[in-house]
This record gives structure tokens, C-alpha cells and sequence, in this order.
């Protein structure tokens, strides 16, 4: 199972080729790719800045815990999920997930199943800075 | 007994702190410290916070025992 995942929380840059390379296999028809990139405006007000916090530990063992599940629930061979911490500018790269299949629509299904939960249960916060002041993603008290 | 709950998130600013020690009754259940912290932090409440027990997270009815790691989650925004 260990060599079938990738799972990274850190501040360095993430590296798309790093997770394709990972998911690549001889055995595979496809590979799904998704990136997240932080973008220019919420609640209409323009971002300038990202902060990801992470409880690194946990939101390590929870990846794992997805990719784990992913090849479970779906005909996949590898996956990889990688997230950023610290600051990122705009257009900047949050997350990726790599899946590889032999056939594509087990890859596009789980790659959303990994997307979809990550942003559920992973221990990472997010804190959108405007000119004006910043706010925590989903939290308003 | 006296524990260390790591926070997170907004609870960073509710707190003012990352990490905050808490007296607490025994036994107590993870259900019991979300009310007991909900009670001192009105704040928190409307969040609807989780609790994580050594890096995992916990059901209400789990007893909280000395020395373990106890986490304060916040509603997540990973991605």
C-alpha cells in the first residue's frame, strides 16, 4: 500500500511533475490531476494574501487516511496528495492530488472523492487577507 | 488533572494563544470538555468545533485520559 501513496504538508513549493511522476505507471490508461490555485477575489473583495495553518501531524495521517480509502473504494494503482503551508500569492498552487487508473473514470472519481474529503476533514485552516482586514474560511463567529 | 489542548484556526485568536492548559474534573469525556469549553468560550460555540484525541478524531463518548493530545478543531478549510 505505502508505495501506491504520496502524502506531503509543507511550505516548500508544490511540484505538479513530483506528483505526476509519483502516479505514473505502465499499467495505467489515465491520470487525473487536480490543482488548486489560490484566486484573485472572495466575497467580492480583492485577496491579497493566503495563510494555510495546518495541524501538520494530523492533517498527514488524515491524507493518508484518504488515499488509503481512494484505493479502497476505487479501481485505482497510485495517488498523490500534497498541500501547502504558510503564505501564498495569487495564483499560487494549495493542493494537488494525482490519481493513475488503468481506465479514467475510476481516476476522475477518485480524485474528486480525495478533493471533496480533504476539504472536510483534513486539520488545515485557511485565512483569506484583503486590504481590509482577514478572515478564516468557513469559521464566523 | 491538568491538560494541554492544542488550538487552531480561529481558535488562535479566541484564545490568543496556539496551545492553552485546562484544569479539568475527572473523568471527563470529549463531549464534556466541547460543553466545559463552549461554557468558558461562548465564542466557540456557534463553530461547532471537533475534538482530536492523539492526532485522531474523537467520538463524545471518549474518556480523556492524562498525557494525551488533545486538539481543538476548528471548521476546516483546507484545499
Amino acid at each position: 500500500m505505502k508505495n501506491k501513496i504520496s502524502v506531503l504538508v509543507t511550505s516548500e513549493k508544490l511540484n505538479i511533475q513530483t506528483c505526476y511522476d509519483f502516479v505514473k505507471d505502465d499499467s495505467c490508461g489515465g491520470i487525473t490531476l487536480f490543482v488548486g490555485t489560490v484566486r484573485n477575489e472572495s466575497y467580492q473583495k480583492k485577496v491579497t494574501l493566503l495563510n494555510f495553518s495546518t495541524y501538520k501531524a494530523m492533517a498527514v495521517k488524515e491524507l493518508n487516511n484518504i488515499a488509503v480509502q481512494a484505493l479502497a473504494d476505487f479501481t485505482i494503482l497510485k495517488i498523490a496528495i500534497h498541500h501547502a503551508e504558510g503564505d501564498l500569492k495569487i495564483g499560487d498552487i494549495p493542493v494537488i492530488i494525482a490519481v493513475s487508473a488503468p481506465h479514467r473514470d475510476a481516476a476522475f472519481k477518485a480524485c474528486q472523492f480525495a478533493i471533496d474529503t480533504l476539504k472536510k476533514s483534513v486539520p488545515i485552516w485557511k485565512k483569506e487577507h484583503f486590504n481590509d482586514g482577514a478572515i478564516w474560511v468557513n469559521a464566523h463567529p | 488533572m491538568i491538560v494541554k489542548l492544542l488550538v487552531f484556526g480561529i481558535f488562535t485568536d479566541i484564545f490568543g494563544a496556539n496551545q492553552v492548559d485546562f484544569e479539568l474534573p475527572t473523568p471527563i469525556n470529549v463531549g464534556q470538555l466541547k460543553a466545559f469549553i463552549a461554557k468558558k468560550f461562548p465564542q466557540t460555540e456557534a463553530l461547532n468545533f471537533a475534538i482530536a484525541v492523539d492526532e485522531t478524531y474523537a467520538d463524545d463518548d471518549l474518556i480523556i485520559n492524562e498525557n494525551q493530545i488533545i486538539a481543538l478543531i476548528p471548521p476546516v478549510s483546507g484545499g
